[in-house]
């Protein structure tokens, strides 16, 4: 029990804690950008690139400085930092469908910028962030690396108490199969019941 | 009020000067019309006045502020875009309320100003609608009823009616000029169509490769044209351009005649030619002529409905007083 209520923390806050960091990066890469916009779009993307484990060891020792190994906190910093540039990449290519005429409009009509975010961008991008917001969740509920090696027994998710079926002494498969069942059943649910936006999400602006 | 002076104003885009220093005073009251061909420099120069885009150098002072780094929240102006940027996922109602709202304005206060200015627009039994349910003119009606309700020291119009028809156009060039004798507020509006600048203008600005060719009102520019560029730009038909011999013998290096003031001739008349083509309005028929004695074609209005046949003989006659006079550099004589 203690592993479900890690991954729903985790999951949940590391989604939420990049949303709130994405949403105003990606405005204003898409309405405000510079020359450099792109350059750091793509220097986000390449992040993604670098295996895992190749910043494992700096990444191990700073949790270890910080007091942040085997704890929901670092957990959360640490997925919300990979996904992040998905993230940031998603609403990117969301947000660049919405005319800037509008948001000039909003500008026009007295709307100050966290205003012109919060009552005309969001709600207008809404599927796009709702499914940015999906993926998000089932990335960072299925992410096993980063889980495994920096939890343990306390903070550990469902990943981890999969894997810790798996030992040297044997497969315990009743088990282990239990196990993965209830962590792909929350995913599974909640994405039939969200498809239908997921897919509006991802060809959003792809037909006019 | 709404007392609009730009000094020396300026914007690059990189390396491209596209406004050239510029000086124009735009009186409180006043409909005043940017026109000019596209790329020109018209819309980036309202988009300057608006602050959504910077000055590269030179002032605006709004009733005599200085605006050059107010955002365009705070100059105290409205604009109507040309796509008319609805808030797509708001209803009409609360689109007009929007500006209210972010300037806090109580519940029943927006509800009064929301109702007065749908009922000025006729927008009553849509309020509850979202835009995508409206036809092009009412979204229009919605966009000016979003600029009236915050009773703005000038308005400014962005190519407003360029995604219209025709029809629609017309009605609405009609309601934006009534909108104006019943505000009696500043009014600055861009449009490349120098028939919505005639019809609606108090005063028109001619623009043209970011440089102001000329201000005047709307008979101003028909009857005096500063240059060549103006002579062309403004009146439907363009003006009839002519260069060689008969420039020559004016002393000038070109003469424009309008096509009203070309007559066509019983006898044998100042130029003969055969007719091109002729286009039949009903009201107007515009006769295309080749003229033996000029290089260019002449286009020449008869009055109601003519007919004329391609190849038929014709002599015209023209009033030497009609004639626009410009010297080499295109600058009227």
């Amino acid at each position: 029990m203690k592993f479900l209520w890690n991954s729903i923390i985790v999951a949940g806050g590391s989604t939420l804690l990049g949303i709130l960091i994405a949403v105003p990066a990606a405005w204003s890469m898409a309405f405000v950008p510079t020359k450099r916009t792109k350059d750091i779009l793509l220097w986000m993307l390449s992040t993604k690139m670098l295996p895992a484990v190749g910043v494992l060891y700096p990444i191990y020792i700073g949790f270890i400085k910080l007091g942040l190994l085997d704890s929901r906190l670092g957990l959360v910093l640490i997925l919300m930092l990979i996904n992040l540039p998905i993230i940031i990449w998603m609403l990117y290519t969301y947000f660049r469908e919405i005319p800037g005429e509008i948001l000039e409009a909003a500008r026009m009509d007295g709307a100050a910028l966290w205003k012109e975010i919060v009552y005309v961008l969001t709600p207008m991008a809404i599927p796009g962030i709702a499914s940015t917001i999906l993926l998000n969740l089932i990335l960072a509920w299925n992410e096993s690396f980063w889980t495994l090696n920096l939890t343990a027994a306390k903070a550990g998710t469902l990943t981890a108490f999969i894997a810790s079926y798996s030992s040297p002494e044997g497969l315990f498969f009743a088990k282990l199969s239990a196990a993965s069942t209830m962590a792909i059943a929350p995913i599974l649910i909640l994405g039939w019941f969200s498809q239908k936006q997921l897919v509006r999400g991802l060809t959003f602006g792809a037909v006019k | 009020m709404g007392y609009i002076e730009l000094n020396e104003v300026t914007k690059n885009f990189g390396d491209l000067q596209v406004i050239k220093p510029l000086n124009l005073e735009i009186k409180d009251g006043e409909f005043t019309v940017f026109v000019g061909p596209s790329g020109c420099g018209k819309s980036t120069l309202l988009r300057l006045i608006a602050g959504l885009e910077d000055l590269t150098s030179g002032s605006i002072k709004i009733d005599g502020n200085e605006a050059g780094d107010t955002p365009p929240a705070k100059r105290g102006l409205a604009m109507v875009f040309q796509s008319y940027a609805l808030y797509p996922h708001m209803n009409v109602y609360k689109n007009i309320a929007f500006p209210l709202k972010m300037v806090g304005l109580e519940k029943e206060a927006i509800d009064k100003k929301v109702r007065e200015a749908a009922e000025i627009l006729n927008l009553t039994e849509y309020l509850e609608r979202k835009p995508a349910q409206l036809s092009g003119g009412q979204r229009q009606r919605v966009a000016i009823g979003r600029a009236i309700v915050r009773e703005p020291l000038a308005f400014l119009f962005d190519e407003p009616l360029s995604n219209l028809d025709a029809a629609l156009r017309v009605g609405m060039r009609l309601e934006i000029s009534e909108l104006h004798k019943r505000l009696n507020s500043t009014m600055i509006y861009v449009t490349h169509d120098q028939v919505e600048a005639m019809t609606m203008a108090d005063r028109i600005v001619v623009l043209n490769n970011g440089i102001i060719e000329q201000v005047g009102t709307p008979l101003d520019l028909y009857r005096s044209p500063k240059n060549i560029f103006v002579a062309g730009f403004i009146g439907s038909p363009k003006m009839n351009l002519i260069t060689g011999d008969i420039a020559t013998k004016f002393n000038a290096n070109t003469v424009g005649i309008r096509s009203e003031h070309i007559s066509i001739s019983e006898g044998e008349g100042d130029w003969q030619g055969q007719i091109k083509m002729s286009e039949s309005l009903g009201s107007d028929t515009f006769v295309h002529v080749e003229v033996n004695q000029l290089k260019e074609n002449i286009t020449v209005r008869a009055e109601g409905e003519r007919s004329f046949n391609r190849g038929d003989k014709i002599a015209l006659n023209y009033n030497k007083e009609n004639l626009h006079l410009f010297n080499k550099n295109g600058v009227r004589m």
